[in-house]
């Protein structure tokens, strides 16, 4: 398994920091696993979060920011689908930046077509890197400002005269506390808090309506006050000391203690496996309530936990569309203008900034269903054409690992070694199972067709669309 | 503004290959393979392109008496105000405002009772005695959380949720043995609902939809598939690394035997699913439960357009179910509807409803006796966050389907008696 001292000197095994750059970068680099390589676990962690600044604060294209425009179009979306894709898969120094953004993506959740404004769903999404690996407070407050927010949940539209309990019911019971920690008075409190928290029609920005805004005394958590709504996420996230939860399995613990356990939940439950246990959950939470809601020593917590680098967690987590989008670009060096792959991702069940609802998306059985499989092959033979285009006698495959001569090398070389070329190239672990399929299969097809023009072509579909390929 | 998802999933990849065989064959089947035939002289027709299939596929027929019961669950929480209107209520009329629905355009049922204008089908079951309509119905100490209340109604269960299975599901497991549990219950789509869960059997999930990779025709795509097989044969794998495989394998296999069926043009999100059910059941395959739900409920804002476009497609699935269905099965079949839990009685000036609490429930069938059932909610007096009480349990309300459609059990599944509405006016037979 590997050295797992924290702190030890001792260096990294290389398979504990592939399987750490899986999870963090979407693909273990070459490079990364070079650099890292040389460094004890717990460096290498740190490594993995030392985010630069040009990451965090990364600008969202202009066109995609431009002034306000009624409505939005398909053209705004690809492009921006485009830009956060390529971040992923090649522009961010420290990947894990956009992986955590696109977490949290899944997490303060909002849908590109009810949200119906480009500007105001990349200001979240700019929002999500700033703030991503930040404090997790701060990037509360952030979002729940956020337009694209208020509108998807229809915060634009309580009012005091009018609630609309939309959000304030979401945001408790999905953002940060968790169902069953609450009770209907805390949502109607909270529902009141909010009112006023608004968007200006025009231009599509935060507004505060203070006539709109319920002045009165709420009770929130057990604690009475002229709460406003970010009082709230205070009150929650223990800014605002003294919040108790007082139903479910947590009654009687501080409302931060409880929001820390159930966010950590969602953390373990992204990055490493479905099931956490009690135990894991209690310490992360005690982390990020004693690190004050700072994110990266928390997420540096789960990495260097002795559970991330377990033989049953490393097999145990499905990537999803997104995460298998990013891998297979990235080793094909193509960029995702070139290849499109927001035409697939949402049969694989996962648009870009389309979550089916509130919840987000969910973990393994969710993604792993015949059609959803079909839908990532059907990418896979996209991309795969995207490669072979044009190919002739004298052209070459090139990924971003390299270059080869379709015929003088490729097409010659005996099944094991094209194989493990492609393979290496594509960055898939195979196991024993699958490479022992396909070189017999690569053999026969030379048995029976010679070198010949499907065999390097299929053999780079077979690779992307392995079993190993979709896993995390 | 949206729906929460629904507990409970079905990864089928970890059926057996007799499993995975007789899924393969229902998919067919609910494409429109072998319309026309039924039973054995089905599964001979198809059997020749579902490799593996196993003869007894073919589950004995129904018993003379024995139903089928159509799930119709619309997720999100619809506004049965709106479906069932009270129509010479002025409180919901004022409590509703703008969102209130014209007694002129309602479809009016009696004096004090319309349904939604886009019901023309239901109401025509209406005025065949063929549609009952139950009111009030909801459960004790109601949750406001789409998620929460759905594993509520779904689960059915006296002690509540914590038992993890669903109502439907325990049926499966009182079946007698030997037949396995995708000989009865049938859920349409690529996720199987809590409700159709048990402790021991579920309903197998049968997606629809074009077929996707794998139905190259060119040899080396054939080798190309050959390839994908080996490469994902079963075998000594981690859990996740099999249930990829197997995902893979039935994929291509599928699309192979489905690129010959031609696509029908997607009659919409309810439609598309019974016509698959009638199909399903046109085919004589022995089973009898179905779930084919939708969502697109959760109406907080802009739910004039909203619930209107849910109705519309309630009313085509409905039409479009029967349009299919031979009619020798009509007097076979109930279809039953419920949701997570109804809307405010007050509009809340997003020109929509928040969640709320007692609903209504209809049941269609040429065995149902037609009528109204429960009781209305009272909406003289409500406050802004009030929601009604409630008047008949949803248990109450499954009981009623479990003993007076699919042949009793009903203290069984649901954990105590509860009372029988009597919704049926006569026991299931062929027509």
């Amino acid at each position: 398994m590997g050295s797992s001292k924290e702190g030890a000197i001792a260096v990294a095994d290389i398979e504990d920091i592939r399987h750490l750059l899986r999870r963090t970068e979407f693909v273990a680099r070459p490079e990364r696993v070079r650099a890292l390589g040389k460094l004890s676990y717990s460096a290498a962690v740190a490594n993995v979060l030392s985010v630069p600044t040009a990451d965090r604060t990364a600008p969202v294209p202009r066109a995609l920011d431009a002034d306000h425009r009624s409505g939005t179009s398909w053209g705004e979306y690809q492009a921006a689908v485009h830009w956060w894709t390529d971040r992923m898969a090649f522009d961010a120094k420290r990947p894990i930046q956009e992986r955590l953004a696109l977490f949290w993506h899944g997490h303060f959740c909002s849908h590109w077509q009810v949200v119906d404004d480009t500007r105001s769903m990349m200001r979240q999404n700019a929002a999500f890197r700033a703030h991503g690996l930040g404090n997790l407070r701060t990037l509360a407050h952030a979002v729940t400002r956020q337009p694209a927010m208020l509108r998807y949940l229809d915060n634009d539209r309580n009012r005091k005269a009018s609630p609309n309990q939309n959000f304030s019911r979401e945001l408790l019971e999905l953002f940060v506390l968790g169902v069953g920690n609450y009770t209907e008075q805390d949502v109607e409190a909270a529902t009141a808090a909010w009112t006023g928290h608004g968007i200006d029609r025009d231009s599509r920005t935060y507004t505060f309506r203070a006539k709109q805004h319920d002045t009165g005394v709420k009770t929130f958590l057990g604690q009475r006050g002229h709460w406003d709504g970010p009082d709230i996420i205070d009150l929650v996230l223990g800014a605002r000391p003294g919040a108790v939860v007082s139903v479910g399995p947590d009654a009687g613990q501080p409302a931060p203690v409880v929001a820390a356990r159930f966010l950590s939940r969602k953390l373990w439950r992204s990055f490493v496996s479905e099931t956490p246990s009690d135990k894991v959950i209690k310490h992360l939470g005690q982390v990020l309530v004693s690190n004050n809601f700072e994110i990266a020593p928390w997420v540096g917590a789960m990495l260097r936990h002795d559970s991330f680098r377990s033989a049953e967690t490393r097999a145990g987590l499905v990537r999803t569309p997104i995460e298998y989008i990013v891998a297979l670009l990235h080793a094909s060096g193509r960029r995702a203008a070139e290849i499109n792959p927001e035409w697939f991702a949402e049969g694989m069940g996962q648009a870009l900034f389309g979550p089916p609802n509130v919840s987000g998306w969910g973990t393994n059985g969710y993604w792993v269903n015949s059609s959803a499989l079909g839908a990532r092959a059907a990418f896979a033979n996209h991309l795969r054409w995207k490669l072979t285009k044009g190919r002739d006698q004298n052209n070459s495959l090139k990924l971003a690992a390299g270059s080869w001569k379709w015929s003088a090398e490729l097409d010659a070389l005996p099944p094991e070694q094209l194989i493990d070329t492609l393979a290496g190239a594509l960055l898939v672990p195979l196991s024993r199972t699958s490479r022992d399929a396909m070189v017999s299969w690569a053999a026969a097809e030379q048995r029976k067709w010679g070198p010949d023009w499907w065999r390097s072509t299929n053999a780079l579909l077979l690779l992307m669309i392995a079993p190993e390929m979709s896993l995390a | 503004m949206s729906d929460e998802p629904v507990p409970g999933s079905d990864p089928d990849e970890l059926l057996d290959e007799a499993g995975r065989a007789r899924r393969r064959f229902l998919r067919l089947v609910a494409m429109g393979v072998g319309a026309g035939l039924t039973g054995s002289a089905l599964v001979e027709a198809v059997a020749s392109q579902v490799p593996g299939l196993s003869t007894d596929v073919a589950a004995a027929a129904l018993g003379p008496h024995e139903g089928i019961l159509i799930v119709i669950g619309m997720y999100g929480g619809n506004d049965g105000f709106n479906t069932v209107i009270p129509i010479a209520d002025a409180a919901y009329r004022a409590q509703r405002g703008s969102l209130a629905i014209d007694a002129r355009t309602a479809l009016r049922l009696n004096q004090t009772t319309g349904l939604h204008p886009a019901l023309g089908t239901l109401k025509r079951e209406w005025d065949a005695g063929r549609l009952a309509i139950v009111e009030g119905v909801g459960l004790p100490d109601p949750d406001l959380s789409h998620f929460t209340s759905m594993a509520h109604w779904m689960s059915g269960h006296a002690t509540g949720v914590g038992v993890g299975s669903g109502w439907i599901g325990r049926w499966l497991d009182a079946k007698p043995g030997g037949r396995t549990n995708a000989d009865l219950g049938v859920s349409i789509g690529s996720q199987v609902p809590l409700n159709m869960i048990g402790r021991e059997r579920r309903a197998v999930s049968i997606p629809t939809g074009s077929p996707g990779f794998g139905g190259g025709i060119e040899p080396a795509d054939q080798r190309l598939y050959g390839a994908v097989h080996a490469m994902a044969a079963p075998g000594a794998r981690g859990r996740w690394d099999a249930a990829l495989s197997g995902a893979l394998r039935d994929q291509v296999d599928l699309a192979g035997r489905l690129r010959t069926v031609l696509d029908k043009p997607a009659p919409g999100p309810l439609a598309g699913q019974l016509d698959a059910v009638a199909r399903l059941i046109n085919a004589d395959l022995g089973m009898r439960v179905f779930d084919a739900s939708w969502g697109g409920f959760d109406s907080h804002a802009g739910q004039p357009w909203m619930h209107t476009a849910r109705m519309q497609e309630f009313d085509a699935g409905i039409k479009r179910f029967f349009e299919v269905l031979d009619p020798r099965w009509a007097g076979r079949v109930a279809l039953m509807t419920f949701s997570e839990f109804g809307r405010t009685s007050h509009a809340n000036g997003s020109d929509g409803t928040d969640h709320g609490t007692a609903s209504c429930a209809l049941v269609v069938g040429a065995g149902v006796r037609g009528g109204m059932y429960g009781q209305r909610p009272a909406l003289t007096g409500l406050g802004r966050w009030d929601r009604p009480a409630y008047h008949v349990d949803a248990r109450s309300y499954y009981a009623s389907l479990l003993d007076g459609w699919l042949g009793g059990g009903s203290t069984e599944v649901l954990g105590r008696p509860y009372e029988d509405l009597k919704l049926f006016g006569s026991s299931p037979k062929s027509g």
